[in-house]
């Protein structure tokens, strides 16, 4: 390796996080601790029907029994150390509660936390024709774009706003994808979750624009609950994006979401996220631990659901969005990059469940280390006797930056019948020094080179997220790989 | 402990120092320790990752005997060896009746000077040394209970050492039989040291003589020094009664050249830990195997090839056919240390399920942490081309011609990778056996 080479790859390593700041804001936060008082006191905040409140409690018990049982998900290639969740503080909501009718009315510091984000929320109205959901730590502050979406008769509101307008469809689905048994962090997150965004979308309508919902972590010491709900009725289409920024902290935060998406006959959900929370320092301190369950159910006929991804941040990925194809000819997707730098550490993947027949599901995930970070990919394609017909194809490929970090892949293929096919094949690579040297014969960097054959290596799954959020991803990828160059 | 735990635990306490004996220090120090290391361990859970597919501690039943005194080579002389050897192969045999060495059905003459074949238990009596550097220096007993009650037992097996520079140019053939009436548990052991620049081909034929449910749990050490050539075919072909933990570990010096063929063609329930230690540069490793399942069979193949040194290449092909209630598990893994640069690893598994309720688990693992390597892995599961049958019978060629046909073509792929032609033509022969019955 040349020596410009590892300055590069150096001071991509070394590179910080762009987005770390501060916003002062008043903030409503619960004492830390959770208990059956912390999950009551989170109801009453948000006079939640009694059922709800058994829903959580019942949650709880099974989450305390887990904890007890020290039954905490040890199997991922994850090295972290043991979290104190009595040292949490469970709810935390911004004081300016009202809801606005206008951006004049929202607290202009978070506005201009916004501007430096790069959100134009106020443009995004005009130009780029997004409804954003903004969720400032836990609590919706601004939602847009509400009048055009209900010309549809299409629901956008908070998970809050749906409990109290829409319980029948929150009683129907929330918990039918993920149960609140489902796994220790979804038990928690059932327990205390305490916004997040619910979309529905009546049968037949193609939902006229991107949804969008900007998570952000903000207050310190907090952990997120947040709770995402989408239900796609027969024949729609909605297209749904995610993404988060975090500002720096020095003390772990947790995050614990649950994300359900229900897709009825005909219909097609794709979800998109960009994950860019704080990773944490370059000696390893601080940094979001991301334990997120997203599932979604093709629960008719032809039914679709993707999930892309880009993976950035983080000090600890733990999230394997999964596709139940349990409609006949369902299909499922999974895209991602994982991009680990530092003493990042991410072990993300899929689930494919094929249960209906003819059902089908494409993977490919796209995994970049450097610095001395650890990056896996875990899936599981899982093809059940009566899964007549079922086809999948995965493909894994890493993409090895400098001589300390590593490039894992832990796929589980599971095939029980003699119908259906499964094709898996990985390759794990660093940049070649030929392809480097290609470049360099043009008259391109070496460090221009890097950024050339990476956005290269991830094209594939990038072409796969809106116009709107490619454009920052491929912004985002170069801040992660440039570093101060300049 | 468990109750099985505990019955290992206690025939160990009764026999030490008699039928377990105690002559070499070292040896005597050895199995203390993986006794004590099994009982801690205990037989893998439900929630054994390595196991996860392969419940095995619901076929370790409790009428298992663990009979150390055995039978001896004396009655077994019965057996007409000759039929039961791979046609075509009439080099040297060594014969373990029920994990015992005999030494009259065994023909070991004729080797080069240099080659020592026989009795693991004389081998450690008469040189101590053996055991010293060589014996369980490359086990895991600290994590791996079936290596740890293996070791823990070592009685007797089959020893084969080849000197410096010395090749031995027909391969060796070991009889692994096993003849008992009454369900039993059997820990047979085989030790293979190749010295500098030696070279040798070994056969492990793996068969029942009886019906009884008898369970093998076998260990097979191998060790190659520097230059050396080492070729492992291990063919099982046991009873629908048979169950076998087969474990294999390698180590290899630099410049060596270690290959294994595991065929699976027999049995009830057969599970392969093939571990590999490339343990120097530019080593060559290359493991290869087919499994085909029928009735009942459930075959499990895990491999572990762990890349500590630079510029070393691993090669890896597994095929297998599954049919009527057959189970398969592939779970291939390849670690790459942080010094192992230039590591160049392959890796393919194949499967052909050919009926509703057969089943196959893969999971290809790659771990790396070294940045310039090439390592790539591939699994796919599926049917018989039905286009391409379909070709064939337009030709005037009957359904299950074509089909049989077809699978001969891909199990071939791996077929052609057995060295020793007389082993591949009978694997050939065991694989229309087998076809026939589909």
């Amino acid at each position: 390796m040349s020596v410009s080479e590892k300055d590069f790859l150096q001071e991509v390593a070394d590179s910080d996080y762009e987005y770390g700041f501060v916003t002062e804001i008043d903030a409503d936060t619960a004492p830390k601790g959770l208990s059956e008082d912390t999950v009551r006191l989170i109801a009453s905040k948000r006079d939640e029907p009694a059922w709800l409140v058994e829903w959580r409690l019942k949650a709880l018990r099974h989450w305390e029994a887990m904890r007890d049982d020290e039954a905490y998900p040890q199997w991922a290639h994850l090295h972290y150390p043991e979290i104190d969740f009595q040292d949490i503080s469970y709810y935390s909501a911004p004081n300016s509660k009202p809801k606005y009718e206008s951006l004049d009315e929202v607290d202009p510091e978070l506005l201009r936390t916004f501007d430096r984000l790069g959100i134009p929320l106020q443009e995004q109205k005009v130009l780029a024709g997004v409804a954003v959901d903004v969720v400032m730590d836990s609590v919706s502050v601004a939602t847009t774009f509400k009048d055009e979406l209900a010309k549809h008769g299409i629901i956008f509101c908070s998970f809050g706003e749906a409990i109290e307008q829409h319980p029948e469809l929150v009683k129907k689905y929330i918990g039918s994808v993920v149960p609140s048994t489902d796994n220790f962090y979804a038990a928690l997150n059932s327990a205390v979750f305490s916004d997040g965004s619910f979309c529905y979308i009546p049968p037949g309508v193609r939902c006229p624009m991107e949804l969008s919902t900007y998570f952000r972590i903000n207050q310190a010491g907090t952990g997120q609950f947040e709770r995402t709900l989408i239900i796609a009725d027969e024949n729609s289409y909605v297209s749904y994006l995610e993404g988060c920024t975090a500002p720096r902290r020095d003390e772990h935060q947790l995050h614990a979401a649950v994300v359900e998406i229900i897709a009825m006959e005909g219909a097609e959900v794709k979800y998109s996220t960009i994950q860019n929370w704080y990773p944490g320092s370059l000696d390893g301190r601080g940094g979001v631990y991301n334990f997120v369950t997203k599932r979604g159910i093709c629960n008719g006929r032809g039914a679709k659901i993707s999930w892309t991804q880009l993976e950035t941040g983080s000090a600890i990925t733990w999230k394997y969005p999964s596709v139940i194809l349990k409609g006949d000819d369902s299909v499922g997707e999974f895209y991602s990059v994982a991009f680990t730098k530092g003493k990042q550490q991410a072990d993300t993947g899929t689930k494919m469940i094929h249960l209906g027949h003819n059902t089908s599901s494409t993977i490919i995930s796209k995994g970049i280390s450097a610095g001395e970070s650890n990056n896996s990919y875990r899936g599981l394609v899982k093809i059940n006797p009566k899964a007549r017909n079922a086809r999948n194809f995965s493909q894994c490929d890493s993409l090895l930056l400098g001589d300390r970090c590593g490039a894992h892949t832990f796929p589980y293929i599971e095939v029980q019948n003699s119908s259906s096919q499964v094709e898996h094949e990985a390759t794990t690579s660093k940049v070649g020094e030929d392809q480097i040297f290609y470049c360099n014969q043009r008259g391109i960097g070496e460090a221009e080179a890097i950024k050339l054959i990476v956005n290269g290596f991830c094209k594939e799954i990038l072409a796969e997220l809106p116009m709107e959020f490619a454009v920052e991803a491929q912004k985002l990828l170069a801040i992660e790989l440039e570093g101060s160059v300049g | 402990m468990s109750q099985i735990t505990d019955r290992f635990v206690t025939a160990f306490k009764l026999h030490d120092g008699t039928h377990l004996n105690g002559s070499n220090e070292r040896l005597r120090e050895l199995r203390r320790s993986a006794i004590e290391s099994f009982g801690k361990l205990g037989l893998p859970g439900r929630k054994s990752e390595a196991w996860k597919y392969t419940p095995i501690s619901r076929y370790v039943r409790d009428d298992f005997a663990i009979d150390l005194a055995g039978r001896g080579a004396a009655d077994s002389d019965v057996v007409d060896v000759n039929s039961l050897r791979i046609p075509g192969m009439d080099g040297p045999l060594l014969v373990l009746v029920d994990g015992v060495f005999s030494s009259e059905l065994s023909r070991t003459d004729g080797l080069p000077e240099g080659v020592v074949a026989g009795s693991l238990r004389s081998a450690l009596a008469e040189q101590p040394e053996i055991a010293e550097s060589y014996l369980a220096s490359y086990n895991d007993i600290e994590s791996q209970p079936f290596e740890a009650l293996n070791t823990a037992f070592i009685q007797d097996g089959a020893f084969i050492s080849v000197a410096d520079r010395t090749d031995v140019a027909e391969p060796l053939e070991i009889l692994m039989l096993t003849s008992a009436e009454a369900p039993r548990f059997l820990q047979p052991r085989i030790l293979i040291q190749a010295g500098e620049n030696a070279g040798v081909q070994v056969v492990e034929h793996q068969r029942s003589l009886g019906n009884a449910a008898c369970f093998n749990n076998s260990l097979c050490e191998i060790y190659a020094a520097r230059h050396a050539r080492v070729s492992h075919i291990r063919l099982q072909d046991e009873g629908p009664n048979a169950y076998h933990v087969s474990t294999t570990r390698i180590r290899q010096d630099g410049e060596s050249d270690v290959s294994t063929f595991t065929a699976t063609l027999g049995g009830r329930l057969i599970r392969n830990n093939l571990s590999f230690l490339p343990d120097g540069e530019h080593c060559t490793s290359h493991l290869n195997g087919v499994f085909v399942g029928t009735g009942d069979r459930h075959i499990d193949n895990h491999t572990f090839v762990d890349h500590a040194w630079p510029n070393c290449e691993s090669n890896e092909l597994y095929k297998g056919i599954l049919d009527d209630k057959s189970i398969g598990v592939f779970n291939g893994k390849v670690f790459v240390r942080r010094d192992a640069q230039k590591t160049n690893a392959y890796q393919s598994n194949n499967s052909v399920v050919l009926s509703e309720s057969a089943k196959m688990f893969a999971k290809p693992e790659l771990e790396i942490y070294a940045d310039d390597v090439k390592c790539s892995h591939g699994a796919t599961t599926g049917q018989l081309d039905e286009e391409a049958v379909f070709y064939l019978r337009s030709r005037g060629i009957d359904a299950k011609s074509a089909r049989t046909m077809m699978l001969n073509a891909f199990a071939g792929e791996a077929l052609d990778l057995i060295s020793v032609v007389p082993v591949r033509e009978h694997v050939e022969a065991l694989l229309e056996r087998e076809l026939v019955k589909l």
